[in-house]
């Protein structure tokens, strides 16, 4: 997991699964994150590595969006594999927040 | 958490599930145009929006977006703004077969180019300029104030509205309510769907704040969900707690459209009291559509209360169960006949053995009930392939469809989906004929196609009747002399019907040119074949000009099913029970005169037909010198017959000894005997022993049997002498372990079980034996009939006649069994009677008693018959009784007086109406085959004269076929019923009398 700062955009990249085992940990280390960083304006989740998500994640995944929103920082997840994209459409985030797909390597 | 390729299953066969309603439906909707009942519009709609639904909810936008085009269209039907038409449901049908596509292949549906079908779509929703206009409405919280908004068609809620309808929002969570309630989300929205409409669905994330709380609440679903019910009921309806439904504010709608109306003119026609009626013009079918829309939300709701909870399962565990099933009843089998010798030994062993059988047999029928399937996932399907076919084709056909409750083995269902594809399409080809040459012959320009199913003697009988051209049986053998399937010599023998029967021959086709509908050349023998593979017979019958009747027939079962072991030569043999009509023993002195040679055929003589007798040693090349050697000491044996059924017609076969039914496993036969064609399978028997199952079409093929009843009978018949001309009855003749000789007809019987007295149980003072899982009481001859007491011991094997056409069963403990006997009965009543006894006959040279079978189960059990004792204190009736046999007239009169009619007799229809003219006769009961005037000319010359055109009459025949009951209810009998079926005669005469 690597939670780190460029300008002004937080980047998550978990590199794991979110799933029930996992999420307390990223959730404590994302929340503290927010708390020390200041003049953030942009989150984005590289969801590169993640294929599984449990209804946990979801809960994360939403609870990062909805911090986001709060502070008044955007969000968007990039690098979603196909199963995530899948998640993805199944609770329509979409509607909230931008979901990019993986880049395909030649 | 569900995983979502479990739900996408789901998804998908829900889907599949809709589609195989939507087909007929759309299908429907073009026959009956804008006259369609409203109901099936409303489930048209109903399926294509659960099918949108669920694929938004899953984001496959392809099904999404055509559902939702799909549905737009539908919903302009129901609300009557578009007229229907064949290009409308072209259209739809479609993008149904679009849909369908994307859906069975969901993980591609997104790659699919559907702007052909949305193009076409758009084009028919644009022609009625639909617009959609949203309104806003709010859900009212517990305290009175606005909660969440959403938008919705201001069209869709007027609807609701108008149909006394509320709509709610519904909060589920996915965990809470779904997966720890071991439901899934399709069984929620089932619920759902099944006590209204839902509108939309969408995730709710409110309950989730930030970081923080995340991991501590849960996601929900938002339903939008409009019903009938108030709101105290829809919790309770959807197993949720009341704090998740929130009902929706309607009432800022309400008084929108009532001002509204206020601000328009108000027709004089227009109900005032229906403020809500905003189209005057739709007046009527608003008004059918509000009492629709509260008729569907109620019989759904009780839908929702009748019906069962289901689960679903795979079909190769239901396989996997099906084959350890079989198994089970093979090891039961084994285990009953391994320990039966040592029940008087072992103590306690008997009941335990029994209650083992008992489970096994009903284990084995309900799992075999679990893979029963309605023959409608069948029919369903030719509606659209006869459209199809009579577009091709320039031809106009109707497809009716009768019995589609009926059920078959999800097996059978399935491998007759090909064979029935053939025939619908051989129909649309060759039988029905263009429009014009229809006209010509003096038929309606439409032609009509039969599908019926119904069960008749244990087997499920599927007809294919059309009104087409029938069948030309001298063009057809003339084809088949050119191609040398048969020789001139055979053609010369031929009946039509045996002509109309050579387009089953292999390689057979009379199609003037091979197109790509039929007429390929092979087929009809291809379908033959199929149906003979399911143990199944094909028949035809046809009429030139008139049409055509496929008849197939098909065992309920394959897999276990209850078979009689027969022995030839020493060897052990199985017929599915299914196939066998009758066993019949012909004494040694009568073999002569009973089995004549033919042709170089044998036939056996049985009352009025004579029947093509196959012998096995022959015909299956089985060592003769193992054969029986029991011979009487003129050399002449008693000879065995088995009475089988092949198709519509019966033969015999020869054989040494009939064993004993079991319920046998069906196992197919090793690749290397697969060619033998005489034989459908192979089973293990109780005795570890393995059996072939005979395959009665494969041993008349085998035997080149031609079954040419009409002509021999004919040829046979002629000779009978004066005194054959005294109708016969089947008698069986046993004792009761005495001197004394006793007999029932033959059709009373549904069959003889062999059981050790020891097997025996009595509660109380009833006694009771195990039979097919339950307890079957028995009766003791001797304990009602004046006859005498034989000694019981508890080391004998007793016989139990198990009667049939009685309400209740129960089962008559009897001695030996001697077989059947074919004779005219000369009944005495007088010398030997006693309640409980027809009298007595010499048969076979001896006196037997004959008991009245229904009066002895009145005597063994009156608590059962109670309710016939009334009709004695009612007004009195006076009953025709028509019947040329003295034997009949006595049963028949018996039952009768009974129950305390009052009864006259006649020997034929002349006799009857000369008793017409002189007494007033409240009913009759008439008899079809009798000398100087038959039942069907008494019934003509009844109806024909104004004082009996609507006199009750009920004919008690042995004509038991459909076709002869169809017939009989054309000609003027109020009711058909088979001959000694007291219970029903007098029902139906009570029913006919009221």
């Amino acid at each position: 997991m690597r939670i780190y700062r460029r300008d002004k955009t937080l980047y998550i990249v978990p590199m794991c699964d979110l799933i029930a085992s996992q999420v307390e940990e990223l959730r404590d280390a994302i929340l503290d994150k927010f708390k020390k960083e200041n003049s953030i304006s942009h989150v984005i989740l590289n969801a590169e590595g993640i294929d599984v998500v449990d209804s946990l994640g979801v809960n994360l995944i939403i609870g990062t969006y909805r911090q986001s929103d709060s502070q008044s920082m955007s969000f968007e997840v990039i690098n979603a594999s196909m199963r995530f994209t899948k998640i993805s459409a199944f609770f329509k985030f979409e509607d909230f927040f931008k979901v990019s797909p993986e880049k395909k390597t030649k | 958490m569900i995983e979502q390729d479990e739900l996408l299953a789901e998804f998908i066969d829900e889907a599949l599930q809709h589609f195989q309603t939507i087909e007929p439906d759309l299908l429907e909707l073009e026959r009956e145009g804008d006259q369609i009942d409203q109901e099936i519009v409303n489930r048209l709609f109903r399926g294509m929006h659960s099918i949108k639904g669920a694929a938004g909810f899953f984001g496959l936008k392809n099904i999404n977006d055509l559902g939702h085009a799909m549905e737009n269209l539908l919903s302009l039907v129901r609300e009557k703004r578009i007229s229907v038409d064949s290009d409308l449901v072209d259209s739809l049908l479609g993008g149904t077969d679009i849909l369908r596509s994307m859906v069975e292949d969901v993980g591609s549906s997104d790659t699919i180019d559907i702007s052909g079908i949305m193009e076409l779509l758009q084009n028919k929703l644009n022609t009625t300029s639909i617009s959609i206009k949203k309104v806003k409405l709010f859900e009212i919280l517990g305290n009175g104030k606005k909660g969440r908004d959403f938008d919705l068609p201001e069209d869709t809620v007027k609807r609701f509205v108008k149909g006394g309808n509320k709509i709610y929002s519904v909060e589920v969570y996915l965990n809470k309510d779904i997966a720890d309630q071991d439901k899934t989300p399709f069984d929620f929205i089932n619920n759902m769907t099944s006590t209204g409409e839902f509108l939309n669905i969408s995730f709710s994330f409110d309950k989730i704040n930030g970081l923080e709380d995340c991991l501590d609440n849960e996601l929900s679903l938002v339903f939008l969900f409009s019903t009938i019910m108030e709101k105290e009921l829809v919790p309770m309806a959807l197993e949720l707690p009341e704090e998740q439904v929130k009902e929706i504010n309607l009432d800022n709608f309400i008084q929108r459209i009532k001002k509204n109306l206020e601000l328009k003119p108000v027709k004089k026609d227009q109900k005032e009291e229906n403020p809500l009626v905003a189209e005057p013009e739709k007046i009527e079918s608003d008004t059918q559509q509000d009492s629709g829309g509260k008729m569907e939300g109620t019989t759904n709701a009780a839908r929702q209360i009748e019906s069962e909870e289901k689960i679903r399962v795979g079909v190769n565990i239901m396989n996997d169960l099906m084959n350890l099933a079989g198994e089970l009843v093979l090891g039961r089998n084994q285990l009953m006949q391994t320990a039966l010798p040592l029940i008087k030994d072992v103590q306690g062993l008997n009941p335990v053995l029994q209650h083992v059988s008992s489970i096994t047999t009903e284990m084995q029928g309900k799992i075999m009930q679990m893979r029963m399937q309605p023959v409608s996932a069948l029919f369903s399907k030719f509606h659209r392939v006869v459209r199809e076919l009579a577009k091709k084709l320039g031809k106009e056909i109707n497809l009716v469809t009768f019995g589609e409750d009926v059920e078959l083995d999800k097996t059978i269902i399935e491998a007759l989906s090909d064979p029935m594809t053939h025939l619908i399409r051989n129909c649309c080809d060759h039988a029905i004929e263009k429009p014009d040459e229809r006209e010509k012959a003096g038929k309606q320009r439409q032609g009509t196609i039969e599908l019926k199913a119904f069960h008749q003697a244990g087997q499920v009988h599927l007809d294919v009747i059309d009104d087409g051209a029938g069948i030309d049986g001298l063009k057809i053998a003339q084809k088949a002399l050119e191609k040398k399937l048969i020789t001139q010599s055979q053609l010369e023998e031929m009946s039509e019907q045996e002509m109309a029967r050579l387009i089953l021959k292999p390689g057979f086709s009379t199609s003037e040119k091979v197109s790509d509908v039929s007429g390929r050349g092979v087929g009809m023998d291809v379908v033959q074949t199929n149906i003979s593979h399911l143990s199944g017979s094909l028949s035809i019958e046809t009429k030139v000009g008139y049409g055509t009747k496929l008849s197939l027939m098909l065992p309920l079962t394959l897999a276990i099913v209850s078979g009689l072991v027969i022995r030839v030569a020493d060897q052990y043999f199985i017929v599915p029970e299914a196939n066998i009509l009758e066993l019949v023993r012909i004494k040694p002195e009568e073999v002569k005169q009973r089995i004549n040679t033919i042709h170089d055929a044998q036939v056996l003589r049985l009352r009025e037909k004579l029947l093509p007798l196959i012998d096995m040693k022959t015909v299956l090349n089985l060592s003769p010198e193992n054969s029986d050697k029991k011979e009487t000491t003129d050399g002449v044996k008693p000879v065995r017959v088995l009475v089988a059924r092949y198709g519509k017609s019966t033969i015999g076969i020869k054989v040494d000894s009939l064993e004993n039914f079991e319920e046998i496993v069906v196992k197919p036969l090793p690749r290397y005997m697969k060619s033998l064609k005489s034989y459908s399978g192979a089973s293990i028997m109780g005795n570890g022993k393995v059996s072939l199952i005979l395959d009665i079409a494969g041993l008349v093929a085998k035997a080149q049997l031609t079954i040419s009843e009409e002509k021999e009978e004919k040829h046979l018949l002629n000779q009978k002498d004066s005194t054959e001309n005294e109708e016969q009855q089947t008698l069986l003749l046993f004792d009761n372990k005495t001197e004394e000789r006793l007999a029932l007809p033959l059709e009373l019987i549904t069959r003889i079980e062999k059981v050790s007295a020891a097997s025996i149980e009595r509660v109380k003072d009833k006694t009771y034996m195990q039979y097919q899982g339950e307890e079957l009481r028995l009766v003791f001859l001797e304990d009602y009939l004046p006859i005498q007491k034989p000694e019981r011991t508890q080391d004998e094997t007793l016989g139990v006649i198990i009667p049939k056409q009685v309400k209740h069963r129960l089962g008559l403990v009897v001695g030996k069994v001697y077989g059947t006997l074919n004779e005219p009965v000369h009944l005495d009543t007088k010398n030997i009677s006693s309640p409980g006894l027809f009298g007595s006959a010499v048969l076979d040279g001896k006196i037997t008693l004959l008991p009245d079978l229904f009066k002895l189960t009145e005597m063994a059990a009156p608590d059962w018959y109670g309710e016939d004792e009334k009709k004695k204190s009612g007004e009195r009736k006076l009953i025709l009784l028509v019947d040329d046999t003295p034997f009949f007239r006595m049963i028949e009169s018996e039952y009768l007086t009974s129950v305390g009619y009052d009864v006259i007799v006649a020997e034929n229809g002349q006799q009857a109406l000369e008793l017409l003219d002189n007494h007033k006769v409240d009913a009759v009961v008439l008899d079809i085959i009798m000398p100087v005037m038959d039942g069907w000319q008494t019934i003509e010359a009844m109806r024909g004269d104004d004082r009996f055109k609507n006199l009750p009459v009920i004919a008690v025949t042995s004509l038991g076929d459909e076709q002869s009951r169809e017939r009989g209810l054309a000609s003027g009998f109020t009711e058909w019923e088979s001959k000694l079926n007291k219970e029903l005669l007098l029902e139906k005469l009570e029913k006919m009398l009221v």
